[in-house]
């Protein structure tokens, strides 16, 4: 972590230090060098069910090291290269892309500790044995590896050495045996956007779950430029979905909860693609805003040329997340719903890392502000528990209309699921239902981002979303900063007329508000949190509020 | 007027009786059929529970009547004689005792911003007037009249009195010499037990469905301070005491059908006997709560469960995940941690059978199957796990009891060797895991217990300025491991909020640490 805040500067820092990417979080202890591996032919799988059932995928692969060839993808670079498709996998190598130490990370002590507390710490320390975790074996579990490694599935299996690279060129591009070839031809440019499978989690929400990614190869790359089917890419592992579940026990265990926004993430991930556009694009004054377009879809992509990249960032990072989580809880319904045979283990249910982690998890202090500005307001009755305060924080409601081409924000299925989930008695088979038509309603939604992004219809969506009287949760209080982030980022692209001073003064109160909001040393909940810390930051939104309402008006933006 | 001042203190005396000296070298008549107890179909309630059912409430005028000398109506060693008890009784618990503030405590003052005032700000006015009856059933708990504020009064504990007051001063005599059993069938709670003495606390202190008692979830989310782990034998030296010790009593007879003599480590036998005891209430509270119509009791109710493996910030290098959890899968509450380690101790008295402890683990092991335990596999195993405890209070009863005839140096020796063997448990017990704050709490509770049972049996022994000093650094000040005494409230919001600080900043390492240092010096103190 320290080493990444000296890294970047920007006050987008918070995201690194408030989302946690499961390798971010013990990227200093991991090596990043791929382990090498003796003998390619071992295979991983689920371990205790028969191995014999598993599908072997590795033919759909062709790994890390088939991108990496110097004529390709691996032409030499330093961490000051211009990124270029040439040099696209040295550099995210160079750079430490934390995806590409995703696998080594799961043979820390860290990660083995996890598993085989989750495992039920057996066999326990002794005396002698100090470690007894450290025959506990994460990079051979599949509950590990469909996130850590490219495997697709639980029920899938593929050579040893595909997983070394960790969360590598595959796992976000797609397999790649099917498209190797003709993506190396003269006619794959050709193709246009039909090169590309848009990846679209609403086609599982319709199968019940039941689409399992690397069923078919499709001999297209999966679709990272349009920013909604790269959204989707990233909720896959940053939210969960089928075999991919990063529950309460897990958290528990000792793994980072995952709290995913996109505009956040895309800004701290280190870029082994051409963004100069988007550096750029920061010099463009609003009448020189709208680019050269390649593609006919003009409001949807290529998003790094447009000035208000961010904001569509943000826009289509909310609808991929909130998707993901309704059906990931219709998963984890459906799963607790059914009948178990006598003595085994039930999934967890209720599935706490549903709720506000910090609702319960804050020592208890006297007097206590949660009391006073949870309960009094009349939102909650003491003691209930907050569902969907980050995917479905209060934030995206204020914003949605506003945001997106079809603005029918799911208000009602989403209080159905709340009211559903509102207590722990709540019943899975009451649950599932609810959740499933919450992502339906989700789906049917356009991930449109609306246009037009002046400067005075950002400074308004703003305004609204630097609502003081809204902060009722870290969760709320830190979506609100990172939409801020985002929409300040697109004002200052948008309104190229904007003086380095005006943009300070901006840069200084977000300042503020990520400080109060960041963790602190040695913890992973707002711990220093008290009434004072809330009253502060109410102060600061407001205080930011009254800042941009001043501009606005001095600009003459009305 | 004072001739009835008398002879009701004549008759009530036994009700203010201290438990503290009083374990019974001779168990009260029916201990020769508790000591050989029938294992299956433990009642649902206990005989404390029994005697509110069957009785009524007199009043707390009644008992004042006759109990309120003030200081300077101290009856003099003749009355004494007479009377057994200082007849202040009821000064003292409405001068310095917090029961008698129980009641007045719900009352909302704007003015000092009380825990009520704010309470009801949280709960809204609705949803405030509709809590009451839940939370009189422990504030006001003996006097049921909506116009009265007299909190605890003395029958909330000594039993509703409408049956006895009137014989325990009319026929004082005859009164006197009754055994507990008989004026048990009275309506007179026998607080000289350790077990009736817990069962009596913990009803309020812990709560019981049985008297409708229980504070929930709800209820502490709204502000109510949560209540803290219990030791009988601590909690009761923290009151202002209203009584005097059994072996002080001028009467003979009166001390030989009340089992004085031979208790030379009365507050080790408290400690065991009230350890298990606590066990078996809250494994009765989960199983009974887990019988309640679902409609009245929604389930789950986190206040059954360890407060605090939920409620704590987390921390990057995180001690519970360091000690691990037990073998139990992380991420699914266990149960409160405070009743356990004490109730280990006691049932290493009795070298307690293998069956317990496998029915313990299926308590732990429903808790595993599914975060917070299914209904009906929860509450089944509790009350599987209860019905051996209640089983064990008997064996620990038996095995702490004095043999009749025994002589004093005998019961004197006897009891040199239970401390010795008690301190060394302890140690052993803190020494082998991290503790959290409550349980760690309640070891040192008992370690000091115990000790101090050491310190009067064999004061050149011991003495030893190194104990005296780890000892102190258990009880460190900063850990707020003290009971507030007097009339002071938790819930008042300075002490609240360092109470709950100290708990927060609380890091197990060092327990452990001191007191394994603790055994080794206590090593060459036993035979």
């Amino acid at each position: 972590m320290i080493r990444m805040r000296t890294q970047f500067t920007s006050c987008r820092i918070v995201a690194l230090l408030v989302i946690i990417v499961p390798a971010l979080a013990v990227a200093q202890s991991a090596k990043t060098k791929a382990p090498t591996k003796s003998s390619a032919s071992k295979t991983v799988g689920a371990s205790k069910t028969g191995v014999a059932s598993l599908r072997d995928l590795t033919s759909q692969y062709v790994g890390a090291g088939g991108c990496a060839a110097a004529a390709c993808h691996g032409e030499s670079a330093d961490s000051k290269s211009r990124p270029s498709s040439k040099n696209a996998y040295s550099l995210w190598m160079v750079l430490r892309d934390p995806h590409s130490i995703a696998y080594s990370v799961l043979k820390t002590d860290a990660s083995r500790r996890i598993l085989w507390l989750l495992d039920g710490a057996n066999p326990p320390p002794t005396e002698e044995e100090q470690k007894p975790w450290r025959h506990a074996a994460p990079h051979r579990d599949p509950r590990c590896l469909t996130c850590h490694s490219i495997l697709p599935d639980a029920s899938a299996t593929v050579s040893d050495h595909l997983l070394a690279d960790g969360v590598s060129c595959e796992a976000c591009h797609g397999p790649a045996a099917s498209w190797l070839k003709p993506h190396t031809t003269a006619g794959w440019l050709a193709l246009g956007p039909n090169r590309y499978q848009s990846i679209d989690q609403c086609a599982a929400v319709a199968t019940a779950n039941e689409s399992k990614s690397g069923a078919a190869p499709s001999g297209r790359m999966w679709n990272t430029r349009d920013i909604q089917s790269r959204a989707n890419v990233c909720v896959r592992c940053h939210v969960g979905g089928p075999d991919r579940d990063v529950n309460h026990d897990l958290i528990a265990a000792g793994h980072p909860r995952l709290n995913f926004e996109f505009a956040a993430f895309m800004a701290n991930l280190p870029k082994h693609w051409d963004d100069s556009l988007a550096r750029e694009a920061l010099q463009y004054t609003s009448a020189q805003a709208a680019p050269r377009e390649l593609w006919p879809d003009q409001s949807n992509w290529p998003p790094e040329k447009r000035a208000d990249n961010e904001i569509r960032l943000w826009a289509a990072g909310q609808l991929a997340s909130s998707r993901a989580a309704a059906a990931l809880l219709d998963q984890r319904a459906g799963a607790a719903e059914n009948e178990l045979p006598t003595g085994a283990l039930h999934p967890a249910w209720p599935e706490l890392s549903e709720y506000d982690c910090f609702a319960c998890h804050h020592d208890l202090s006297a007097p206590s502000w949660r009391q006073e500005l949870s309960y009094t307001a009349g939102r909650r009755k003491p003691g209930e528990l907050p569902w969907g305060t980050w995917h479905f924080s209060r934030l995206q409601e204020d914003l949605w209309p506003t945001v997106l081409r079809t603005p029918s924000y799911p208000t009602a299925e989403i209080s159905d699921v709340r009211g559903a989930m509102a207590t722990l008695g709540a019943k899975p088979d009451a649950v599932a239902p609810r959740a499933k038509t919450l992502a339906e309603a989700l789906c049917a939604n356009s991930a449109a981002v609306t246009a037009d992004w002046t400067a005075p219809k950002i400074s308004a969506a703003m305004v609204q979303i630097a609502d003081a009287d809204k902060l009722d949760s870290w969760d709320e209080a830190a979506q609100r900063y990172l939409a801020l982030v985002a929409f300040a980022n697109a004002y200052r692209r948008v309104a190229g007329n904007q003086t380095p001073a005006t943009h300070a003064e901006m840069q200084t109160r977000l300042e503020a508000i990520r400080k109060n909001l960041n963790f602190g040393p040695g913890y992973r909940s707002p711990a220093h949190f008290s009434q004072k810390t809330v009253a502060t930051l109410r102060e600061q939104f407001s205080d930011l509020r009254d800042h941009i309402q001043a501009r606005s008006h001095e600009s003459g933006d009305r | 007027m004072r001739s009835i001042r008398h002879l009701a203190a004549v008759l009530l005396l036994p009700a203010f009786l201290s438990a503290l000296s009083a374990l019974l070298a001779q168990p009260p008549s029916d201990s020769t059929t508790t000591s050989a107890p029938s294992a299956v179909d433990a009642p649902k309630t206990t005989t404390r529970t029994a005697i509110f059912k069957s009785h009524a409430y007199s009043g707390w005028q009644n008992c004042h009547i006759c109990h309120r000398l003030g200081d300077r109506g101290q009856p003099d060693d003749n009355q004494k004689l007479e009377i057994l008890v200082a007849m202040n009784e009821s000064t003292i618990w409405s001068k310095d005792d917090k029961h008698a503030l129980a009641a007045r405590v719900l009352v909302p003052d704007e003015a000092t911003q009380n825990l009520a005032f704010r309470m009801r700000q949280v709960y809204g006015q609705q949803a405030w007037e509709q809590v009451q009856s839940q939370c009189r059933a422990c504030h006001v708990a003996g006097e049921r009249t909506n116009d009265q504020v007299l909190g605890v009064t003395c029958e909330a504990c000594h039993g509703p009195a409408k049956d006895y007051v009137q014989p325990h001063w009319e026929d004082r005599t005859t009164w006197r010499y009754l055994g507990p059993t008989e004026k048990e069938n009275a309506g007179l709670v026998n607080l000289r037990d350790p077990v009736t003495k817990t069962e009596t606390c913990l009803s309020c202190h812990l709560g019981s469905l049985a008297e409708g008692k229980l504070v929930t979830h709800d209820m502490y989310a709204a502000g109510h301070p949560p209540l803290p782990g219990f030791d009988t034998a601590t909690f009761t030296l923290a009151m202002p005491v209203h009584w005097s010790p059994l072996h002080e009593k001028p009467d003979a007879r009166y001390k030989q059908i009340h089992g004085a003599d031979h208790n030379f480590a009365p507050q080790t036998r408290e400690v065991l006997l009230a350890g298990l005891t606590s066990l078996a209430c809250y494994l009765e509270l989960l199983a009974d709560y887990s019988e309640e119509p679902a409609a009245d009791s929604p389930w789950p109710e986190l206040a059954l469960y360890d407060c605090f493996a939920c409620h704590h910030d987390l921390q990057s290098r995180s001690w519970r995940q360091a000690r691990g959890y037990g073998g139990n899968k992380p991420g699914r509450p266990p149960l409160r941690s405070w009743p356990k380690p004490l109730a280990l101790l006691a049932l290493q008295q009795i070298d307690a059978p293998a069956e317990l402890h496998d029915k313990l683990a299926a308590v732990a092991r429903s808790l595993d199957e599914q975060p917070f335990g299914d209904r009906k596999a929860l509450g089944g195993s509790a009350r599987a796990a209860a019905v051996e405890i209640r089983t064990a209070i008997a064996s620990l009863r038996a095995s702490l009891a004095h043999e009749s005839g025994e002589s004093l140096d005998a019961a004197r020796k006897r009891d040199l060797a239970l401390v010795r063997e008690l301190l060394g448990h302890i140690c052993e017990l803190a020494a082998t895991e991290h503790r959290d704050y409550d349980a760690a709490r309640q070891l040192v509770w008992a370690f000091d217990r115990a000790y101090e049972d050491l310190v009067k049996l064999n004061r050149e022994a011991v003495q030893n300025t190194t104990i005296e000093k780890l000892i102190e650094q258990l009880k460190s000040p900063e850990l707020k491991f003290d009971l507030i005494r007097g009339q002071h409230q938790i819930g008042e919001p300075a002490t609240l909020a360092a109470l709950l600080e100290a708990r927060a900043k609380y890091r197990p390492e060092r327990f452990s640490t001191t007191f394994s240092e603790l055994s080794k010096l206590l090593k060459p103190l036993s035979p």
